[in-house]
């Protein structure tokens, strides 16, 4: 498994994971039932503290996106794509939110916003 | 477990140099970096810590007990590598791991022919004719099998040949991992620092400027740039004054020490969007004058 991060880039190490492994797994890189590499393993591959690669597993964990046994390590888990969609759906609405804040502080009417995005759905250039 | 409590430590040569710490603590779990330049008192409080300097007033302590006074109790389990403090060149590795052996209270022999073997330290040779790699090695090898706690490392890993480095950071990190001790590890080597540390103390001058994981520092630490959303519109950021940030207006690039999703509401209110850039945490170190 391929896994790519940035110590530089402004999301924390353990995030970057995070995002790394949700994304193979949506893009059906990974599979449910599929093993991941041991935390040890990875830290060492990465050349990073095993306690970060812990934290991102512990926290994928935690969203119901991998599941981790004694002895067996860490899997992704069955519903693994469902829970991502989930959390992606969340995250769209989130960034909607903001953007909207933004555009009722730049005083834009909503009669102009609705329109807009009807014109968005429809597929047609605005 | 560990506790830095109103120490101050002025010592009788440096001139205005005073080390001046009112209160830190840490659990001893994970990798603590110590940052700072040369001359911020990285040295003189990891000695102070392990017990070999007296503070002018105040205490570290480890687990209760003052490190100072109760130097005797604490020695194996708060150990401090430091180049400062070198091996007898005329010693032999086997003589010294015969000396330690015999004065540690606990000693852990598997260990020991585990490190024997992985490191493949010559245990023939003086010390003096060994490699700074090898001595490294020896090193980690005496504080790790007495039974640390804490593994106090100053500077050790600086300059060592790639295959040191990686034997030393991959043992470090296993034990680190299985929780056998902690370390605080003062370094100056922030791409070192940005991989492998959990925690993070920023010295300047005597004084403790931040202190906290390393993921909380740089979430905190960010590098924006600004875009107006209406070209005619100059992005005027003087509504922030006071706020721990710097604004270079010819580059529209914000560099802050307190990001967060208050600011990025107030910077989102004037009408600007922003992406966050890579920040480097030499970068962000640089920004503290350290």
């Amino acid at each position: 498994m391929q896994i790519k991060i940035d110590p530089h880039a402004p999301l924390p190490i353990y995030a970057q994971i995070m995002t790394e492994i949700t994304s193979h797994i949506a893009h059906k890189f990974l599979s449910c039932g599929e093993t991941l590499p041991s935390v040890r393993q990875l830290a060492v591959q990465l050349e990073i503290n095993s306690l970060t690669v812990q934290k991102a597993y512990k926290m994928l964990e935690n969203e119901g996106i991998i599941v981790i046994r004694k002895g067996v390590g860490a899997t992704v888990s069955d519903h693994a794509l469902t829970k991502i969609k989930e959390n992606l759906g969340s995250d769209i609405f989130k960034e909607l939110g903001g953007v909207l804040q933004k555009a009722k502080n730049l005083g834009v009417p909503r009669k102009e916003i609705l329109a807009f995005l009807d014109t968005l759905w429809e597929g047609k250039e605005p | 477990m560990f506790r830095v409590h109103q120490l101050t430590y002025i010592p009788s040569d440096k001139g205005s140099f005073r080390l001046e710490i009112p209160e830190f603590t840490w659990d001893g779990r994970g990798v603590l970096a110590l940052v700072g330049s040369n001359g911020s008192g990285k040295s003189t409080l990891m000695s102070l810590i392990a017990g070999l300097k007296k503070p002018t007033t105040g205490t570290c302590t480890f687990a209760g007990y003052n490190t100072f006074f109760s130097y005797d109790k604490v020695k194996f389990n708060l150990p401090l590598i430091s180049w400062d403090i070198p091996l007898s060149p005329q010693l032999k590795p086997k003589s010294y791991l015969k000396l330690v052996r015999d004065l540690a209270s606990k000693w852990n022999h598997e260990l020991e022919n585990r490190l024997l073997d992985e490191f493949s330290i010559p245990t023939d040779q003086n010390i003096g004719s060994l490699s700074r790699g090898e001595q490294a090695k020896v090193k980690i090898l005496l504080a790790s099998c007495s039974s640390p706690e804490i593994l106090l490392i100053d500077e050790l890993t600086s300059d060592l040949d790639t295959d040191s480095r990686k034997k030393i950071f991959n043992f470090l990190d296993e034990q680190v991992f299985s929780e056998t001790f902690g370390i605080i590890w003062a370094s100056n080597v922030m791409t070192d620092v940005e991989k492998y540390a959990t925690h993070i103390a920023v010295l300047n001058k005597g004084k403790l400027v931040a202190s906290e994981t390393l993921d909380d520092f740089k979430v905190r630490h960010q590098k924006i740039a600004l875009h107006s959303i209406s070209p005619e519109r100059k992005i005027d950021l003087s509504f922030l004054r006071g706020e721990k940030l710097s604004w270079d207006g010819q580059n529209g690039l914000l560099s802050t020490k307190e990001f967060s999703k208050d600011l990025e509401k107030k910077l989102l209110a004037e009408g600007v969007t922003l992406s966050l850039l890579p920040y480097s945490l030499a970068e962000i170190i640089n920004e503290y004058g350290v």
